[in-house]
């Protein structure tokens, strides 16, 4: 009883943090008067779940953290490399938008974004590390939002963005430097933002819920240069 | 105002990218052992293959010549009840898959349970899958050395040969003692998908094993109970495992194998059967 009360009193402080950094920003400006400067361009940095991102990138679709990567025969059993894997760790996506606001009900942007996978294979004997294999995805994203809501503290929006990713696959070698390799790949990249809210003024908070490679939730801060 | 409003900002990002990146695949565990294991479990595969797939229907059909007139379709339908047999001449006798013959044997008339007796048990049928690698036929030559104990020889193809070159005691109906060395070939890697195009008519890796200690089966080569077997796995191409291994049976139906590979030891439980592919 008493650890389920302890429980909901800390997302309850989590939750309080979160609604409080909007809130604060919203108060926080409210003495700079507010205006719906039209044209306007603004600056975000956001962050999301690499959930879609990395079924895509890695190619095995949704069954990948289930798969077992036993190797396939008696030969690799036997005579393929004795090591064994590490943890790998994928970052979220982290990505920055440049947007452009021409009219009061959209926008158009660009999106950078970034998200990787690190992993080590030790030594089976030793456990030292024999080599690194890093995945460095970055995209490039143009981006259209429709504004649904254009008030002066609040915007509501949804938004669709086509773009390519660039894949950079490397292997680095411990002692052996000179197998160290790097595989580059392209593919199309996607992100629906199904809805999205804006609250804020000149620096805003932002929380977005979609489907494709900048998460299916994101949320981040921004900065908006008015004239 | 402003100034801790994007502090603080930024600490309630750092708090969400905290969260958000997270371990994608687990650690596995280490297995130094592994390679060892599989060597083993390989040799298991083939041995079983050669012994209860090959030479216990050669006393089976030992059996089966031994018994009474009016025993002998009971003994047929329980020992050969996939089979056909024939008597093609002069103690050559055929068992056949349909119109396919699998096996010829050549009894020389007498059991294979007389001292002195020699069989040719012949596989007929084409074995590239077979641990003795053969495109064509695989001759066993069985003899009957003492009470219940038989020389088996036989060899295959391959470069090197594969060959096998035993003892065999049988000390009760399922219970056997087995000592020798050979060397199997293994062509198809036991790969989960088959694949055709790695099919060709050459092993691939060649399985060599001399059993240091006599092995012990109680239950026709399905589990061995005792035994040291030193096993080495080669490719041509010069690359090489070595590991031995000793058979356990600590109690009943409970087995293990206790692998050593590269000075280090491991015993691994094999109860339930522990099959890795």
């Amino acid at each position: 009883m008493h650890k389920y009360i302890g429980m909901k009193k800390g997302r309850f402080v989590l939750l309080s943090l979160l609604l409080s950094l909007f809130t604060y920003n919203i108060l926080a400006q409210h003495d700079a008067g507010y205006k719906k400067y039209i044209p306007s361009y603004d600056i975000s940095v956001a962050i999301g779940d690499p959930m879609l991102a990395s079924f895509y990138t890695d190619g095995y679709f949704l069954f990948r953290p289930y798969y077992d990567p036993k190797p396939f025969s008696f030969d690799d059993y036997v005579f393929g490399p004795e090591e064994y894997a590490g943890n790998t760790y994928i970052t979220p996506v982290i990505s920055t938008k440049i947007t452009y606001q021409a009219a009061s009900w959209y926008k158009v942007g660009g999106v950078f974004g970034y998200f990787g996978y690190y992993a080590k294979k030790h030594d089976v004997f030793t456990d030292a590390i024999v080599r690194r294999e890093n995945t460095h995805v970055f995209l490039l994203m143009p981006e259209m939002m429709l504004l649904w809501l254009n008030e002066s503290i609040i915007q509501i929006y949804s938004g669709a963005g086509l773009g390519i990713a660039i894949t950079m696959k490397e292997k680095l070698f411990t002692n052996e430097p000179s197998k160290n390799g790097l595989e580059l790949s392209l593919l199309p990249t996607y992100h629906l933002n199904i809805i999205g809210a804006r609250f804020g003024k000149e620096l805003f908070g932002f929380v977005e819920y979609g489907v494709g490679f900048k998460g299916m939730f994101s949320a981040g801060i921004g900065y908006k240069f008015v004239k | 105002m402003k100034h801790l409003s994007v502090l603080y900002t930024l600490f309630l990002l750092f708090i969400l990218f905290s969260f958000s990146s997270c371990i994608y695949e687990n650690q596995r565990e280490p297995q130094p052992t592994q390679s060892g294991k599989a060597i083993y479990d390989s040799w298991h595969t083939h041995m079983f293959t050669v012994l209860q797939g090959d030479i216990l229907k050669a006393l089976h059909f030992s059996y089966y010549l031994d018994t009474q007139e009016s025993q002998k379709i009971a003994v047929e339908d329980s020992l050969f009840s996939l089979f056909k047999i024939r008597d093609l001449s002069n103690g050559v006798w055929g068992l056949f898959l349909g119109a396919d013959k699998i096996y010829d044997i050549n009894t020389s008339t007498t059991s294979l349970y007389h001292v002195g007796t020699e069989w040719i048990f012949k596989r007929t049928v084409s074995s590239s899958n077979h641990p003795l690698f053969s495109n064509s036929e695989i001759a066993y030559t069985i003899t009957c050395i003492a009470d219940s104990t038989w020389n088996i020889s036989a060899v295959g193809d391959g470069n090197p040969f594969c060959y096998v070159s035993l003892q065999l005691q049988q000390l009760g109906p399922t219970q056997f003692d087995v000592s020798g060395e050979g060397r199997f070939g293994i062509q198809s890697l036991n790969s989960y998908y088959y694949e055709t195009e790695n099919e060709s008519n050459t092993p691939v890796v060649f399985l060599s094993f001399t059993l240091e200690e006599t092995a012990k089966s109680r239950n026709n080569f399905q589990n061995w109970s005792h035994g040291i077997i030193s096993l080495r796995a080669y490719k041509l191409d010069g690359n090489e495992r070595v590991t031995q291994v000793q058979m356990l049976n600590p109690s009943g139906d409970v087995y293990a194998v206790k692998v050593n590979y590269k000075g280090v030891s491991k015993v691994w439980s094999l109860s339930p059967n522990y099959y890795y592919y």
